[in-house]
């Protein structure tokens, strides 16, 4: 008796525990199949602040200054700074001063990168609420 | 609330931040921001199974508020808020199941607390990003899920033969 009670509680677990990674792997096939394709793109669009966006041909040479969710002349380090860079159809976050500096880490977009980054054709400072998407043009 | 269980309660937030701070000092994949162990989430899993489910509650909403004050941003803690509040409540409602193991609660616990980011993402952000990032994120939050649980029943073993021994 014990031991069926034993084994009723194990399969009980097991299901549990399949059911869960069933429903992850579902949820991963879900993202692979709606994501958008990437591919050679011609703009970057940098989203900050409350909904602002700024549209950046993608070969044009400019680097971008934000500060406390507004756009700003020069780096300063001060408030919530992020700089972007943009040069021959590249884009990456050159300097930032967000806690853990993820932005910086995650490397340059470029139409071949985009293939293989984990954010795919983001750039995303998740705490200054700084994002840079690859965009346009893809096929 | 009864000074044994105050106490009970300030050693694990701390235990919580401390293991969350270890946390984030060891990337799982370098080159993916954001993919972590979760150690801290061994003591919302003790909480879970041998304290009351208020206290639960409040040992999640101290840790989410006290780690964004001291290691990151209001933002960060909208996201670990959202991730914090899916899991936990998962973790108590699996909880009632009687004779439920730790493994399934830690793995579905894990598995949410992805789904609850992932969301905050799609709100703050767009869910073109969260497209990208999610799988990663499934994945590991499910492997380190699973991996805790393991790692926790032995530990549960543990205290229960140690509380039966001493009587507490
Ligand atoms: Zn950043």
């Amino acid at each position: 008796m014990e031991r069926q009670g034993d084994n009723r509680r194990n399969v009980r677990n097991w299901i549990l525990t399949g059911a869960a990674i069933g429903f992850a792997a579902l949820a991963v096939v879900v993202c692979l199949l709606l994501r958008p394709k990437t591919g050679a793109a011609d703009r970057f669009v940098i989203r900050y602040g409350d909904g602002e966006s700024l549209t950046v041909p993608a070969w044009e040479t400019r680097t971008i200054v934000i500060r406390d969710g507004k756009l700003a002349d020069e780096a300063n380090g001060e408030g919530a700074e992020n700089v972007i860079h943009i040069e021959n159809g590249e884009a990456w976050m050159e300097q930032a001063n967000c806690p853990h500096k993820e932005c910086v880490k995650q490397g340059v977009l470029n139409a071949e990168t985009v293939q293989s980054r984990p954010l795919g054709t983001w750039i995303v400072c998740a705490p200054h609420q700084v994002y840079i998407e690859y965009a346009g043009g893809v096929e | 609330m009864k000074i044994r269980t105050l106490t009970r309660m300030a050693l694990l937030t701390a235990a919580a931040l401390i293991l969350g701070y270890i946390d984030s000092l060891i990337p799982l994949v370098p080159s993916v921001p954001g993919i972590k162990l979760g150690l801290s989430n061994l003591v919302l899993l003790y909480a879970v199974f041998y304290m009351r489910p208020v206290e639960t509650v409040i040992l999640m909403f101290l840790k989410v508020g006290l780690s964004s004050l001291l290691f990151g941003n209001a933002v960060g803690a909208l996201y670990a808020l959202a991730g914090g509040v899916l899991s936990v409540a998962a973790m108590l409602l699996l909880h009632r199941i009687p004779h439920v193991s730790v493994i399934p609660v830690s793995t579905i616990g894990g598995i949410l607390h992805i789904v609850g980011q992932c969301a905050v993402g799609c709100v703050l952000i767009s869910y073109k990003p969260v497209l990208f990032y999610a799988p990663w994120l499934l994945i590991s939050g499910t492997a380190t899920g699973l991996l805790l649980g393991v790692a926790t029943r032995g530990a549960f073993y543990g205290i229960e033969r140690y509380e039966r021994r001493t009587g507490v």
